[in-house]
């Protein structure tokens, strides 16, 4: 999940700098790490947030809010983030 | 192939990767904080149904309490997410934010709770629950 939050934050940053094909190539690498996860065993029976991840970073593409984007799936992977790398 | 084993006491539900814990009565800081150990240790995310006024504490993702207080009964209409943040003062240690929250149809687009009036119930039952 914290790899998926750094290519979705790189997204957002690539799109605020009007580099879109490279924000089209990060989301289609986070893209792969979302049906990677959709895939793991871990998750068997258990799928329904990360499917409705997968349909809101699709909505997030094509919408112009992309700051506010940005900010809000930086709080959505920040627990995410904080579990690997903790601050103790 | 994982087989998750679910088996319950009273409302404390266990699973070989989680624990969920549904609270009626109420649950103190420090039994919190002990969930909270599995997975985020500083923070821990839940759901609560605004109807019955209950609230599910714990898991990986918020859909996983969301489950379990849909079997218990909840309607997903009720039912809104949010995180507690140990670390913060109690009157801001409350995130209303959940990928569970967006609701197009009932006029919620972001992970947030816009409805201030929503909000207001979910503070009111989580300050309640958390004693």
């Amino acid at each position: 999940m914290a790899n998926l939050g750094s290519e979705v934050n790189r997204i957002f940053i690539l799109k605020e700098k009007g580099l879109l094909k490279e924000a089209d190539g990060a989301y289609y690498r986070a893209m792969g790490i979302v049906e990677k996860i959709l895939s793991h065993p871990d998750l068997e029976g258990r799928t329904g947030e990360i499917k409705i991840l997968k349909d809101y970073l699709e909505q997030s593409m094509i919408s112009d809010r992309a700051r506010f984007l940005k900010k809000e799936w930086e709080g959505y992977f920040s627990p995410y983030a904080n579990r690997l790398f903790p601050a103790n | 192939m994982i087989t998750i084993l679910f088996f319950c006491r009273g409302v404390l539900c266990y699973s070989a990767l989680m624990i969920i814990r549904i609270v009626e009565d109420s649950i103190n800081l420090d039994e919190l904080r002990e969930i909270a150990k599995e997975y985020y240790i500083d923070m821990i995310k839940g759901v609560a149904d605004i109807s019955k006024e209950i609230i599910a504490v714990g898991g990986e993702y918020h859909m996983d309490a969301n489950m379990k207080i849909l079997e218990n009964g909840s309607v997903q209409s009720d039912v809104w997410g949010f995180n507690i943040l140990f670390d913060r003062p109690k009157d801001e240690r409350i995130e209303f934010t959940s990928l569970i929250n967006i609701r197009p149809l009932a006029g919620n687009r972001s992970m947030e709770v816009e409805d201030e009036e929503i909000r207001k119930k979910m503070s009111d039952i989580i300050n309640r629950k958390i004693i």
